[in-house]
């Protein structure tokens, strides 16, 4: 048996919205019915080399401090948040290294960058002068339309001596919607190289984000990843005979429907109600399946909570 | 243990007829539209009370029914609680051990509408494709099977048929039904029709659920101890075995050998308990831990078996912790699982097996795992939500799992709290629901299958709408202190009697024991059968240092953490175990007995000289050479054989796999058995100590 495999791209912590319960797909989901596609990854360190010029998606600024990526995202800019729209990584998953700044405006910009059309941008901030010279980075954005998603991947080479970009990859990812869960999580999904991609997604539009992690996953061989984009990626592997699953932990906020909605105290806090979700992933080709199939299911994980949060700087009040 | 085939047993079939509703009768009971029937009185006021079986012929044709009562859903499989459809009305069948009796409930109206003393303790009920209705009496070995006659919902008994002792589980592919003997170890395979029996195989220990592969060829058997699963092969009537562990970790298989050289290399240093205690880790990271609470199988269309089931780590038997089985690590001693079986290649899907630790790190340190099911009883699958249902004593759950899962028990769905004693669930797909009966507290959960989570839900789910059953008559009902009792011997969770959720069931399911031994601070002990040994018996433990059972139970829950109960509530634990039911005897052959009893009782053997008087036990303490390292004293207290030859492994620390071990490899340490060279003398006092 192959033992879990995951990736995680990133993370984020979602609020809730008036979701409608999905109903229950009973029979099972069959991987071919899943677009077809790979994800790219960053090329490994030794393979990394100098970077001048500049491309589309990445914008390497220098900064008193630090360096930064500025990358424009595909997303509605209704749908995103203080939260990053996308995901980054390099080839060693040394997403600590990423420290997210805040959303910026077109106004951020100086007519000398590239400007782009989409309102939101995300910026990452990344080491520091001296600390990183030249990095292979994978961006990812899940655009949503619908049931459908693409996933918007670019493997990019960064140098900050030259403060240059070069691209390696960049690909567009069908995917599919496979599950629709409460507080507007939804999964999607699509195959390739004998896996699938399961991306883990909730909605940004909501109160009282936190600027930190609050996703667990659990499994054999995973690991805890913090950064602060608006989803999670998992990658099961398919073998015959056996099966891979995964869950990740979301913290939502659980809205009472019938209840008032909250208001904000002087101090611009409102109460919430927050509670794990989780998000249960897998797949499986037994004796008895023509084909693997895959499954995305949910249920709460333990109790409701309340906590203070800010409605605008993410501060979490105890 | 190697397989072993008895031969069959050509037993007749006995068959009853009883008396058939004459109008006038009807006219009396035909007008209430939902009668209950009194406790003594009759079935359906009807036959008379006593369901005791006249003597039929076997091949008969009095087993055939002519009913309209159909089963709501082909589970092919027993429970404690059964769902029909007949004259429009979904009536739940509910066997119930503490009345003796059948009873039929219409869960739309609520109402209970027939009663059917058994005259014995149903433990399963089955309806079949036809509408026989086949119920298991587990203390009179018996299978009856009964017929609705009308739509009223309530039954007549055709006819009944021999099991083996401890009848606990029963399903039918259609063309035969099998039928587990937990306490003697045999599952018989009966004709479908008639009930005769066809064969009898041997199993390992505590055999219990059933459930078929699709083509009805292949029974998978679980078992309640002994880390097992059996594999029954219907056309041919012989069984194998499956392990039931967790998975290995291939890299600290990797691992294996560079521990065992350190630890070979520390021997007899200063490092030498580090090297040991790496050495054990590794080995149980490796080669897996076993499992334990078998009692429930379930079956997905698609070729998959489910068995829930709960992976045990009893220490280090080398050792001395603090508690039983403190394991250091941090991971705890049980971990609730779900095996999910590859019908058609039957082994475990590695996913569903994996124990490994569960690393979670989480923001807010309020976040709480949901107690786990560490007493599973039945088991059921929803296909319209696609979910596995497992009701769960102790904390009092029906938990739905997602069923599509390869690692069911990490997906858990939704879970709803039902009665005390959950010991059966049906599934009414059309209906979208699930039916849950509590065995302790007689209620019936009606469940809507709604697994979605919503936003909203309280934290804790309220408890559903019970059907309460109808009261039993004072001098049938347990004592108050019985029912409390059997309440907290089951009380997983309960952190005055662990800490680490550990319920007396989890080492002593059903009463008995789990097959395992645990490290102690005493040094490696053997879990010990409780039910029909402990009157007389003190001092308890194998130490022998408690005088009474109070005492022993409030050293128990101290071992075990927790923080303790008050006399009242220990009160009610002694009476459930001394009033626990007992099962009979292991049945051998009476020539062999006689010459075993000879040999057993005799100067040479000297079997006798501890093991005496009516108790089999002198309540002495002796040193049988059986000392380890890390025992704290050589003496040891004499346990009472009654009832032994159902248990094992055994010896204080179960050295010795099988009763045949034991009366050879103990020779001149306790007891003699060398001299024993005639042919026969150590099957014959082997048959005899078995059948004590």
């Amino acid at each position: 048996m192959r033992a879990l495999v995951f990736s995680v791209i990133g993370v984020s912590l979602m609020a809730a919205s008036a979701a409608a319960d999905t109903p229950a797909a009973h029979a099972p989901l069959r991987v071919s019915s899943l677009p077809v596609g790979t994800i790219s990854a960053p090329p490994p360190p030794a393979k990394v080399t100098s970077a001048n010029g500049r491309a589309e998606g990445f914008v390497l600024r220098r900064e008193s401090h630090d360096y930064s990526i500025v990358t424009p995202s595909k997303q509605d800019p209704r749908r995103t948040s203080r939260a990053s729209a996308a995901c980054f990584s390099t080839a060693n998953n040394s997403l600590h290294r990423f420290r997210m700044r805040s959303q910026l405006g077109p106004s951020a910009f100086s007519k000398d960058d590239q400007v782009w059309e989409p309102q939101s941008m995300s910026q990452v901030v990344f080491g520091s002068r001296g600390d990183l010279q030249v990095i292979a980075l994978h961006r990812e954005e899940l655009v949503q339309r619908g049931d459908q998603a693409s996933l918007e991947t670019h493997d990019a080479i960064l140098d900050s001596r030259s403060q240059g970009v070069r691209t390696i990859d960049k690909r567009s990812l069908p995917m599919v919607k496979v599950g629709e869960f409460v507080s507007g999580v939804q999964v999607f999904a699509m195959q390739g190289d004998d896996k699938v991609e399961f991306v883990v997604s909730v909605p940004a539009d909501s109160l009282g984000l936190p600027d930190t992690m609050v996703a667990d996953i659990t499994g054999r061989e995973s690991m805890p990843m913090t950064s602060q984009c608006q989803h999670i990626r998992v990658t099961a592997p398919i073998k015959k005979g056996e099966g891979t699953a995964a869950t990740v932990k979301l913290r939502v906020i659980d809205r009472d429907p019938n209840g008032a909605p909250s208001q904000a105290d002087q101090d611009g806090m409102v109460v919430q109600s927050m509670r794990t979700l989780a998000i249960h992933l897998s797949t499986s080709w037994l004796s008895g399946d023509r084909e693997a199939t895959v499954s995305a299911t949910a249920g709460w994980h333990g109790p409701s909570e309340r906590r203070r949060i800010s409605l605008e700087n993410d501060r979490f009040g105890f | 243990m190697s397989e072993r085939m008895r031969g069959a047993r050509a037993r007749r079939g006995q068959t009853t007829r009883s008396a058939r509703l004459s109008p006038w009768w009807l006219g009396l009971v035909g007008g209430a539209a939902a009668a209950l029937v009194g406790g003594c009185g009759g079935s359906n006021g009807a036959a008379p009370q006593s369901a005791a079986v006249a003597s039929g012929s076997t091949g008969s044709t009095a087993c055939r029914v002519r009913s309209e009562l159909r089963p709501v859903h082909e589970a092919r499989q027993g429970s404690t609680v059964a769902l029909g459809a007949l004259g429009g009305k979904t009536l739940a069948f509910v066997a119930d051990e503490d009345a003796k009796a059948l009873l039929v409930v219409d869960i739309d109206t609520q109402k209970e509408v027939a009663k059917v003393p058994l005259g014995g303790a149903p433990s399963q009920v089955l309806i079949e494709a036809d509408g026989r209705v086949l119920v298991t009496l587990r203390d009179k070995a018996r299978i009856v099977s009964l017929e609705a006659e009308d739509t009223s919902g309530r039954l007549v008994t055709r006819c009944s048929a021999d099991t083996p002792n401890d009848a606990v589980g029963l399903a039918s592919n259609g063309d035969q039904v099998v039928v587990t003997g937990g306490f003697s170890r045999t599952v018989a395979l009966l004709e479908g029709k008639t009930l005769a029996t066809r064969h009898h195989v041997a199993v390992p220990r505590e055999p219990r659920a059933i459930a078929f592969s699709g083509d009805g060829k292949t029974a998978f058997i679980s078992h309640a101890v002994g880390a097992t699963l059996t594999l029954l092969d219907m056309v041919h009537a012989s069984a194998s075995e499956l392990p039931m562990r967790s998975a290995g970790d291939a890299e600290a298989l990797s691992r294996l050998k560079d521990a065992e050289e350190f630890f070979a290399k520390n021997k007899g240093t200063a490092n030498e308990a580090q090297g040991a205690s790496f050495l054990r880790n590794t080995k149980l990271q490796a080669l897996g831990k076993d499992s334990c609470q078998g009692f429930a199988l379930a079956r997905l269309d698609r070729g998959r078996i489910f068995a829930p089931q709960v992976f045990v780590d009893p220490g280090d038997l080398d050792g001395t912790p603090s508690g039983y089985g403190e394991s250091g690590n941090g991971a705890g001693t049980e971990m609730a699982s779900i095996a999910v079986l590859d019908e058609a290649s039957k082994t475990p899907v590695r996913a569903s097996t994996e124990a490994g630790s569960r690393r979670r790190t989480s923001f807010f340190s309020n976040d709480s795992e949901p107690v786990e099911c560490l007493l599973p009883r039945a088991a059921a699958v929803d296909p319209k939500s696609g979910s596995l249902l497992v009701t769960c004593f102790g904390i009092d759950s029906l938990v739905a799992y997602d069923a599509a899962s390869p690692a069911p028990a990490r997906a858990e769905r939704k879970r709803w709290s039902v009665g005390a004693g959950p010991s059966g669930v049906a599934v009414d797909p059309k209906g979208n629901r699930a039916v849950v009966f509590a065995q302790f507290d007689r209620t019936l959960n009606v469940l809507p299958l709604d697994v979605d989570a919503k936003q909203g839900e309280p934290s804790r789910p309220p408890l559903n709408p019970r059907i309460a059953l109808s009261p039993l008559p004072a001098n049938e009902a347990p004592s108050s202190a019985y029912a409390l009792g059997r309440v907290l011997f089951h009380a997983s969770g309960d952190a005055r009697i662990s800490k680490d959720g550990r319920a007396c069931a989890s080492c002593h399911p059903d009463g008995r024991d789990d097959a395992i031994t645990w490290a102690t601070p005493q040094g490696p002990r053997r879990s010990v059968m409780l039910a029909g040994r402990l009157a007389g018996s003190a001092p308890y433990s194998w130490s022998g240092v408690e005088g009474d059972l109070h005492t022993h139970l409030h050293t128990t829950f101290e071992r075990l953490d927790g923080t303790g109960l008050r006399n009242v509530e220990l009160d009610a634990i002694v009476a459930y175990v001394r009033a626990l039911p007992t099962p009979a005897p292991l049945q051998e052959d009476a020539s062999k007995v006689a010459r075993g009893r000879t040999i057993f009782h005799s100067k040479e053997a000297a079997c006798s000289s501890c093991h005496n008087e009516s108790l089999l036990t002198d309540n002495g303490m002796h040193d049988v050479k059986s000392k380890r390292r890390n025992d704290d004293k050589a003496e040891f207290n004499t346990p009472s054989l009654h009832l032994v030859g159902g248990a094992g492994p055994y010896f204080h620390d179960g050295r010795y796999a099988t009763l045949r071990e034991l009366l050879v490899e103990s020779d001149g340490a306790m007891g003699h058995t060398k001299h024993l060279t005639q042919p026969g003398d150590l099957d014959a006092l082997e048959a005899y100590v078995r059948s004590l």
